[in-house]
């Protein structure tokens, strides 16, 4: 059988010609600049990273907000990983790959020696395990979907795990890097999965030392983990502040040393603050404006076109973002995809607008109440800013702020007008599916578009990149014209540092974090 | 009447407050037509300025107007505190009255009931009122109304009760008029005076917590321009344009030292001997 | 003071104590939204939610909810934060130490300023003293707690002066300068406000007991300025003062609530906020069972020891 070859390390690194399934090197993403650390990487020391979201549990299968990303990528590793600055697939647990030409059938070997902190060896069974796991809805897995149209997975030997998909799907071990996709033991996950939830059974760098659920968790080395060298630090605390105001106070305070997830308003602050370091990255994380298709108004296409054309971007982007980001379309696909097509965005026309409205059948303009959860406050932010830059076209918006709670139960995914908020994905096929293809999981707005289907599921099978190029681009274009979603502006992930802390790095995807590459420079202070 | 109001004008207090009360009435009326923008319009190159001749008070961080904001917000303010007073006022002397009537072992229930209420902290029974109705401006008015009530209930059956002892009250009821007869015709007359008084003070009392609720995201929502969610949205950027803060904070100050003075004044004018405020 | 007053005020505040534990356990049960759905947030599928709500004994009818919680209440155990999975009591305790410091030093350097500044204003009536007191103190009155704070963070904890920290609380361990200057701010909001208060009751208090018969006695008696206010009219207007002060701590747990949130004090106002936002039933109905009581107390202690200064007063 012959067999196309590529993931090794040298491929990634150089990015040489791999043939027809491997254009992984584009994958890097433009604006994350892996800032060169002053100095020689020190060991040792106690990093504490303040987090506004709790962590449920530890379970890495389930897990769904960013903080839980951070611990699950801490305690455990995947087959691959997402390279520290783009969205390319680098070896994890699997030192390599190998898939059949047409990209139906994928082998992954792991790497010698690898065990557990609790100290069993890392073998196939755990690969086949999790990965059953994962699919089996019982277990409810967010990421059963995101892992790849995965057919069934066998262990071959010791070694070696062998995936069939339904389908060829060249992206397959991109998916893998999934943040739900890390490997478990078999033992515990058939046995008894619940002890996931509180304690460390992982193979990542660093092992779980203490739990106080809704307060902090603490990591510490561990010392048998395959990437020798790795991690610098002795130990990392992720502590929890419900609230952003006391985590702002924190850092500036110099009581933790990183805060993860920070706020647009508090940036030209914090940045003019002594002893805190501003970052920022690129990123294709949005805001958008569901609108929701199979109900009135929005089942007109003229409202929602009409809605897109009275929209001032810039001014969206610069009131409710401090200008952190870069306009965007309907399309959730950004600058830092890899199949991103540059379709342009209609341009603010508001005679234009009230002209399609009153087509319509709102000529005296459309009334319309828009739910905006409390959390992020940026939610809020937005619908008062959309509310007033199109009301010159007749559109009287009633903005509604509900609580978080009330808008899980009765708003998300029911509503026909809400702000919704979602990180970028690994690549094109993973948001798609996740959003818009009419079987998608999360998909709001019921667009429900034939076209759009095959689209997305062709290019899922296409081994020629020109030819995926081209569907992914009709996709996106088909987005700017049908409007499912209006999508004002991509945003920049921002997050603080202490200027002690070296080799952090933003990585656009947002639940990516990457700690093992962490150490801390002169000056830092000594924690427990 | 007349007397009260001699007396009102001869304190200093009853003058400034006065005087200060027909501002707040002004803004009520006039507020909004005063504005020299519209309160939601956006000035998106002007965000977050200081006050300039254009912005006599500077912009927010959608570029809006400030003073056009503060200007509109007066009425909503002002409104809140008077009818969330009046609510509270209405619904705590009903039950005063009422119980103050029944005697025996209701009158003991309900007040001890009622007692159990004073007895939770006004800005505290609040907060869980509006917890339970959810977020907005009707709910937090009414939380302040239902805060208010018990108070306005103590008086209220005190009056009542050294009424109830009176002749003509007896008479009224040896002639078998209805309870409800009594206590509209007989009784409430007695309890308006003080129970005014005491409300008048309270209107300051139903403003600042309206303000304060808002500001803790229990009362208006954006893009209201309500005083105490101005200064809420502002703290994401007080640091660069605290005007932000001190136009909404001291409009918050000002009417309610208006009615704060006025009702102190209107207290010492009908009961010179009680000399102090709350 | 009698054994039979006593043990009435006692009585009363213990039946207030139950009603107002049953006026919360009443509100949070009328509350809308889920708690499970919050702790699971927007992701989470069914099953996990009939489990969870299966685990927190929301499925319970709502007298067995209540009598469990009370009887908990009773015996220290006061159930589970739905929010950060803590038992309740011992974040209770924990945040309402740290308000206690906040409070206490807040009472403490008002009393140390309001009270002289009341009775320089009392007796020299219409003077500096007497007009300034009055004109602050309706400012003091009619500032809401929220806009203080809120102007004391603009002017005084910009990030670049760094004059103070702007929020945030470190304890006695890390040091005694990193424990005030969290504390500088947040007491000096509160002295702000009760200052207002107690400074205008004492004068006014003062004022009353001036004019009063036995003082005009002692002053015909030839006894000296300085002793007939010492002596006579200080003492009793301390009475009345004693019992604002007493009362005022009904108004600080109000303004604690505020100040604590502006300046991210981790105290029992922050907590009771954090669970009214995250709809964290067992911390709500904690945190505000605990405020009521507090304030019950405050105003028993109040009772007991007017009655206790003054032996002349009767009872019923």
């Amino acid at each position: 059988m012959s067999q196309t070859r590529f993931g090794r390390r040298d491929v990634l690194k150089g990015g040489a010609a791999l043939g027809a399934l491997a254009a992984t090197g584009q994958f890097a993403a433009r604006g994350a600049h892996a800032q060169g650390a002053a100095g020689t990487p020190r060991r040792g020391g106690t990093l504490r990273v303040s987090v506004s979201q709790r962590v449920n549990h530890l379970n890495p299968l389930t897990h769904i907000n960013n903080p839980e990303y951070m611990i699950g990528e801490m305690m455990y590793a995947g087959l691959t990983r997402l390279a520290a600055t783009g969205m390319a697939p680098e070896p994890d647990l699997a030192e390599r790959w190998e898939a059949t030409p047409d990209a139906t059938q994928w082998t992954f070997t792991l790497r010698e020696g690898l065990t557990f902190h609790h100290g069993p060896a890392v073998t196939a069974k755990d690969v086949v395990a999790t990965f059953r796991a994962i699919l089996d809805p019982a277990t409810a897995s967010p990421g059963r979907r995101n892992v790849g149209p995965i057919k069934s997975v066998t262990d071959i030997d010791a070694r070696r795990v062998r995936f069939e998909l339904d389908g060829s799907f060249a992206d397959f071990p991109v998916n893998l890097a999934y943040s739900n996709a890390r490997i478990a033991p078999a033992a515990i996950l058939e046995r008894d999965v619940k002890a996931l939830d509180t304690a460390g059974y992982g193979a990542g760098p660093f092992k779980l030392a203490r739990y106080e659920p809704g307060r902090m968790v603490r990591v510490e080395r561990f010392e048998g983990y395959y990437n020798r060298g790795r991690p610098y630090l002795d130990a990392v605390e992720q502590v929890l502040y419900p609230d952003l105001a006391a985590e702002t106070a924190a850092i500036v305070n110099a009581e933790t040393d990183i805060l993860l997830l920070g706020q647009p308003s508090d940036f030209p602050r914090l940045s003019r603050t002594q002893g805190v370091v501003a970052m920022r990255t690129p990123s294709g994380r949005f805001h958008n404006l569901v609108l929701r298709m199979d109900t009135p108004p929005f089942n007109d296409i003229r409202v929602r076109r009409a809605l897109q054309m009275a929209l001032d971007r810039q001014a969206c982007l610069d009131l409710v973002f401090e200008g952190l980001g870069r306009v965007a379309t309907a399309s959730p696909i950004s600058p830092e995809d890899r199949f991103h097509e540059a379709v342009p965005a209609p341009r603010r026309d508001v005679a234009g607008a009230r002209r399609l409205l009153a087509e319509a059948g709102h000529p005296q303009g459309l009334k319309i109440a828009l739910a905006c959860a409390n959390r992020p406050p940026t939610r809020t932010a937005l619908g008062v800013a959309i509310k007033e830059l199109v009301r010159p076209a007749g559109f009287d918006i009633d903005v509604q702020t509900i609580p978080y709670d009330t808008y899980i139960a009765n708003i998300w995914r029911k509503g026909n007008f809400y702000v919704g908020t979602f990180n970028m994905q690994a690549h094109e096929d993973a948001m798609y599916t996740l959003l818009f293809t009419s079987d998608a999981p999360w998909n709001d707005a019921q667009w429900n578009n034939r076209r759009f289907d095959e689209l997305i599921y062709g290019a899922r099978r296409t081994l020629d990149n020109n030819r995926r190029k081209e569907m992914y681009a009709e996709a996106q274009r088909l987005m700017v014209s049908e409007v499912p979603y209006l999508i004002p502006f991509y945003e920049d992930l921002l997050s603080f540092r202490r200027p002690y802390v070296q080799g952090y790095n933003l990585h656009p995807r947002g639940g990516v974090f990457m700690l093992e590459n962490v150490w801390l420079a002169e000056g830092a202070p000594r924690r427990g | 009447m007349a007397r009260v109001g001699r007396i009102l004008l001869r304190s200093p207090m009853g003058v400034i407050g006065g005087a200060l009360l027909l501002l707040c009435l002004g803004l009520v009326l006039f507020g909004p037509a005063l504005a020299p923008y519209d309160p939601t319009r956006f000035h998106p190159a002007e965000r977050l300025q200081g006050p300039s001749g254009a912005f006599w008070m500077g912009t927010d961080q959608f570029g809006r107007d400030i003073l056009s904001r503060v200007l509109a917000g007066a009425r909503a303010t002002i409104l809140f505190g008077v009818i969330a007073t009046a609510l509270g006022t209405a619904l705590g002397t009903t039950i005063g009255l009422a119980s103050g009537f029944a005697g025996g072992r209701i009158d003991e229930v309900v007040m001890r009931f009622n007692d159990s209420l004073l007895a939770i902290p006004g800005l505290l029974k609040a907060l869980l009122i509006v917890t339970v109705l959810g977020p907005s401006t009707t709910n937090a008015m009414l939380a302040v109304a239902i805060a208010t009530a018990p108070s306005m209930a103590r008086i209220a059956r005190s009056v009542t009760l050294s009424v109830r002892a009176r002749d003509y009250v007896a008479a009224a009821i040896a002639r078998g008029e209805g309870a409800a007869f009594i206590m509209a015709r007989e009784m409430l007359p007695n309890v308006i005076a003080p129970v005014i008084v005491e409300s008048t003070i309270r209107v300051a009392f139903a403003i600042m917590t309206g303000a304060t609720l808002s500001f803790l995201g229990m009362g208006a929502q954006p893009p209201a321009s309500d005083w105490g969610l101005m200064i809420a949205e502002a703290r994401n950027f007080m640091h660069r344009n605290p005007w932000m803060v001190v136009w909404p904070g001291l409009s918050i100050a000002m009417v309610a030292i208006a009615f704060n003075l006025f009702g102190d004044a209107l207290r010492d004018a009908l009961n010179p001997r009680s000399g102090h405020g709350r | 003071m009698s054994l039979n007053y006593l043990l009435k005020r006692l009585l009363a505040t213990l039946l207030t104590l139950w009603l107002v534990s049953l006026v919360v356990f009443g509100i949070t049960q009328v509350l809308p939204g889920n708690a499970a759905q919050m702790i699971l947030g927007e992701f989470a599928t069914p099953e996990a939610l009939e489990a969870l709500e299966r685990r927190l004994g929301l499925d319970a009818p709502v007298w067995l909810q209540y009598a469990r919680w009370a009887g908990g209440i009773l015996v220290g155990d006061w159930g589970t934060s739905t929010g950060t999975s803590l038992p309740v009591f011992g974040q209770v305790v924990e945040n309402l130490g740290r308000s206690m410091v906040l409070a206490g030093i807040a009472l403490f350097v008002v009393t140390l300023l309001a009270v002289p500044l009341g009775v320089m204003a009392a007796v020299r009536r219409g003077g500096v003293v007497d007009a300034s007191v009055s004109v602050f103190s309706y400012l003091g009155v009619s500032l809401p707690e929220f806009v203080t704070a809120t102007l004391l963070v603009v002017f005084l904890a910009r990030p670049e002066i760094g004059l103070f920290p702007a929020g945030g609380y470190a304890p006695l361990s890390a040091g005694l300068w990193p424990f005030l200057s969290h504390l500088i701010l947040p007491v000096s909001a509160l002295t702000l406000i009760l200052m207002a208060h107690i400074s205008r009751q004492t004068r006014s208090e003062m004022v009353d007991v001036l004019g009063a018969e036995f003082v005009r006695t002692a002053t015909l008696k030839g006894l000296s300025r300085r002793q007939v206010l010492v002596k006579h009219a200080l003492r009793n207007a301390m009475l009345p003062t004693v019992t604002v002060i007493a009362l005022d701590v009904g108004y600080l747990i109000g303004g604690i609530v505020v100040v604590e949130e502006v300046f991210a004090f981790p105290g029992l106002g922050r907590l009771l906020l954090f669970a009214i936002q995250n709809r964290d039933l067992p911390l709500l109905q904690g945190a505000a069972v605990t405020m009521a009581g507090v304030y019950a107390l405050a105003n028993l202690a109040a009772d007991l020891a007017y009655a206790w200064l003054d032996r002349r007063i009767q009872y019923e």
